[in-house]
């Protein structure tokens, strides 16, 4: 059965993606059977503006089909998501193409709760065969695309290891222009390592205050530094003045 | 160095406590309630050759100064118990202290507290703080009191020891003298055809001239012993006068160093109060840091893991959707 269900949604994963592209009014709460829309996420413009900072600052090496970037942290609660978020909306506005947000954090799904849908099937769900992909499309910017993870599982590391086996990412390339992946936390899983073959560069976020250098160490090793892009310092709150800071 | 500045400015109340209220509170209790003050006394000490002669007072340096022979000795008196003890009950009877617990601690702080130093070649400054100014003028001047009548008393009981050991020797010598002579006269007596050279040369009687010489040896004795007694009474008086008189109080003891600062004492308390709670403060911003092993600073961050910190994202927050 559930063999069945992965072949289905399989043969109708690019049909499922070109309705998700095709130009079509929305409106906000929108809702088909196949296709969501996602409520507006209100982000800051100077928090996309850096996380514009931070997208633009990665290097991707030369290739043919969309830039995949990988969004992770250490440890959970360091803003991971929201920086996922904030430079899918960046990359979306910016490039006018086609840009897909994925998220792959499979035990601790938090992505519907920025977007404002209910949580259903998702990436999980298509892994296992037993339900279709779910592509959402943002409400603004109109080209950002959402695919959840679906409800919680307990058994992510399998899913998460079928996805880097799988062929879903090589399907979705030829759509989009860039895709971000929320990846989860490193030190919270056991398939760490993988995260790097899903993605072709990762961007770490670290939270001020709250991650520990010695944990940032410990994912950069696991990660392997070449895959690691760079840092993002989210939550920045110096007291120190900015002048003063400069000369130190 | 930016997470201890950093440190500095999160937690600035706690720093301005310790950096800048404690050590204000601290050093003003310091100059405001144990207010100290300065006693100053100057002493001029004449130099022994202005007797004319090489008379040297008792435990007198000649390599030294007359200043600094002066400050030596009363600078190893008020180190004893027994000097300090009678500064107490001269300070008791004059009324300057009120009971025998007050003069303890003061006694207590006399090794401590007064200060003798030689200026120049003559002068000598003596200093006392205290915390009562009548009291720190009280004990320099029972202090210099003290030590005047101690240097003449034992110049008097030097000459007194010199005096009495030189006149029972001269006393000996003369009652020798004495016995001498009159044997000579009784052997004169006995040998009458025996006459005494007139120039002084030998006889030629053995036993008469052994008379002869020992009278003579005994009058040599007592000649000098005279002499050695009188330069003694001179030397004895003499140095008993330049104690007397070459040792002045020229600066009577008067408070030198009053008001807010003291004798600076309370200014050094403030120093050190200050220097602690600098300490401390240093110390607590270096456990803060060493305690602190998160994220705070993007250069570090970039030093320790090799990569770089694309972009720093303020504090803020997003809107979550219902």
């Amino acid at each position: 059965m559930r063999d069945g269900n992965r072949l289905e949604a399989t043969t109708e994963l690019s049909e499922r993606i070109a309705t998700a592209l095709k130009p079509r009014p929305l409106a906000p709460g929108y809702v088909s059977r196949t296709l969501q829309a996602t409520y507006p996420v209100t982000l800051s413009p100077l928090f996309i503006d850096r996380c514009r900072r931070a997208y633009l600052s990665v290097d991707f090496e030369q290739q043919d089909g969309a830039g995949v970037l990988g969004i992770t942290s250490s440890i959970r609660g360091e803003g991971k998501t929201s920086i996922a978020i904030g430079i899918a909306t960046a990359i979306a506005t910016d490039t006018q193409r086609p840009t897909l947000l994925l998220e792959c954090d499979l035990e601790r799904p938090s992505i519907h709760r920025y977007f404002g849908f209910q949580i259903g099937t998702g990436l999980a769900d298509l892994m296992e065969g037993s339900a279709p992909v779910r592509i959402l499309r943002a409400a603004a910017p109109p080209n950002l695309h959402v695919i959840p993870s679906g409800e919680p599982r307990e058994d992510a590391s399998r899913l998460f290891y079928q996805l880097s086996e799988g062929q879903l990412l090589e399907e979705l390339k030829p759509h989009f222009g860039t895709i971000v992946i929320d990846l989860p936390p490193m030190l919270d899983i056991g398939y760490s390592s993988l995260a790097s073959q899903l993605s072709d560069r990762i961007l770490l976020v670290a939270r001020y205050g709250v991650t520990t250098i010695e944990d940032l160490e410990k994912t950069v090793f696991l990660l392997g530094r070449k895959s690691i892009a760079g840092v993002v310092l989210n939550g920045t709150e110096y007291k120190t003045p900015e002048w003063l800071r400069r000369l130190v | 160095m930016a997470r201890y500045v950093e440190v500095l400015f999160r937690y600035w109340v706690r720093f301005a406590i310790v950096l800048i209220i404690a050590p204000l509170a601290l050093g003003g209790a310091s100059v405001a309630v144990f207010r100290t003050y300065q006693a100053t006394a100057s002493l001029w000490v004449e130099s022994p050759d202005t007797f004319g002669q090489s008379v040297t007072p008792s435990g007198w340096n000649s390599y030294l100064t007359p200043a600094q022979n002066q400050a030596d000795t009363l600078q190893q008196l008020i180190t004893t118990l027994s000097f300090d003890d009678q500064i107490g009950d001269r300070l008791l009877a004059k009324g300057i202290v009120g009971n025998r617990d007050q003069t303890n601690a003061i006694v207590a702080s006399i090794p401590v507290g007064m200060k003798v130093t030689p200026n120049g070649s003559h002068l000598v400054t003596i200093t006392f703080s205290s915390a009562s100014q009548t009291a720190g003028v009280g004990v320099i001047q029972a202090a210099v009191d003290l030590f005047l009548e101690r240097q003449i008393a034992l110049q008097r009981h030097q000459e007194d020891l010199s005096t009495t050991f030189l006149t029972g020797q001269l006393k000996t010598a003369q009652a020798q003298l004495t016995t001498s002579e009159a044997a000579l006269q009784q052997y004169l007596v006995d040998h009458s055809n025996a006459r005494l050279s007139t120039n002084g040369q030998d006889t030629g009687i053995v036993a008469l001239d052994q008379l002869v010489h020992q009278v003579q040896q005994n009058r040599d004795r007592t000649t000098q012993l005279q002499t050695e007694l009188d330069q003694a009474q001179f030397l004895g008086g003499a140095a008993q006068q330049l104690v007397e008189t070459n040792t002045k109080l020229v600066d009577a003891p008067h408070i030198s160093h009053a008001g807010l600062t003291g004798d600076g004492n309370s200014l050094k308390r403030a120093a050190i109060a200050l220097l602690v709670c600098l300490s401390v403060g240093i110390l607590y911003v270096l456990v803060l840091v060493w305690a602190d092993k998160t994220v705070r600073d993007a250069k570090e961050l970039q030093r320790r893991l090799r990569v770089p910190v694309l972009a720093t994202i303020p504090v803020m927050h997003l809107e979550d959707r219902p």
